[in-house]
């Protein structure tokens, strides 16, 4: 029923609208609509993300901590922090910073240090478009 | 005249630069044994670095501990102290290295 009435109604437009005459206009705008449809499949396909693993460390702090208190039996808590940036086109705002995303972790739980940490990359961009790309380090925070 | 146009292009297209991505207090990259910390000496300024080459695409990230570990090694340390980590990318046109470079105090 639905699908009878929007058939009827894009009839009716069709109707309405001004025929277009001219066989080269109508070639023009198939080929363009066909080149839109594959800028738009081709933006889609190469809108990318990707992470990865760029180190992992015993021990890591942004703070000046005393190590004979870091023991294996003090309490841990699993902390994440991150740091991120804008690409816009092929230009980063600035440059992320791994300190920052540690800090961040100590600040969110209170740690002193991140033990068992690791240090990932992560970037999702649609090429010549925008971006966001982040260092995220994630450990047990004491 | 040629030359002069490749010379120029050459210079245009290599380039690189050196950015921090991170001042630590305290860095290991493995676990320290349980004396390590009571006994600890300075033992030098440590500089390392982990590489990977990239033409067009990357072929691996560097890895931030594989770097301390080359600043630790020559001394035989466990751990650093006051430790900058920078990310440096010399390009050269179409390929290049991405670098981490970690300095610092090292102790053990």
């Amino acid at each position: 029923m639905h699908r009878n009435s929007r058939r009827a109604e894009r009839d009716r437009a069709a109707a309405t609208a001004p025929p277009i005459s001219d066989p080269q206009a109508v070639r023009r705008r198939t080929r363009w609509r066909s080149a839109l449809r594959r800028f738009a499949f081709g933006v889609t396909l190469l809108a990318a993300g990707c992470t990865g693993t760029t180190g992992h460390l015993a021990v890591a702090s942004t703070r000046a901590v005393d190590l004979q208190s870091l023991g294996s039996d003090s309490p841990a808590r699993h902390a994440v922090g991150r740091s991120c940036i804008d690409l816009i086109v092929v230009v980063p705002t600035r440059m992320p910073n791994f300190g920052d995303a540690i800090a961040e972790a100590l600040r969110a739980t209170g740690g002193e240090a991140l033990t068992n940490v690791r240090i990932g990359y992560e970037i999702v961009y649609v090429p010549f478009v925008y971006g966001v790309a982040c260092y995220v380090v994630e450990g047990d925070a004491r | 005249m040629n030359a002069r146009r490749a010379s120029i292009l050459l210079l245009a297209g290599t380039f690189g630069c050196s950015v921090n991505v991170a001042s630590l207090q305290v860095v290991a990259p493995h676990a320290l044994s349980a004396g390590v910390a009571h006994t600890a000496v300075y033992r030098g300024w440590g500089d390392g670095e982990s590489c990977r080459f990239w033409i067009l695409a990357e072929f691996g990230l560097p890895q931030v501990d594989e770097a301390t570990d080359n600043a630790l090694r020559p001394l035989h340390g466990a751990f650093m102290r006051d430790a900058a980590v920078y990310s440096v990318h010399p390009v050269y046109g179409f390929f290049g290295w991405h670098c981490y470079r970690v300095v610092g105090e090292v102790f053990g």
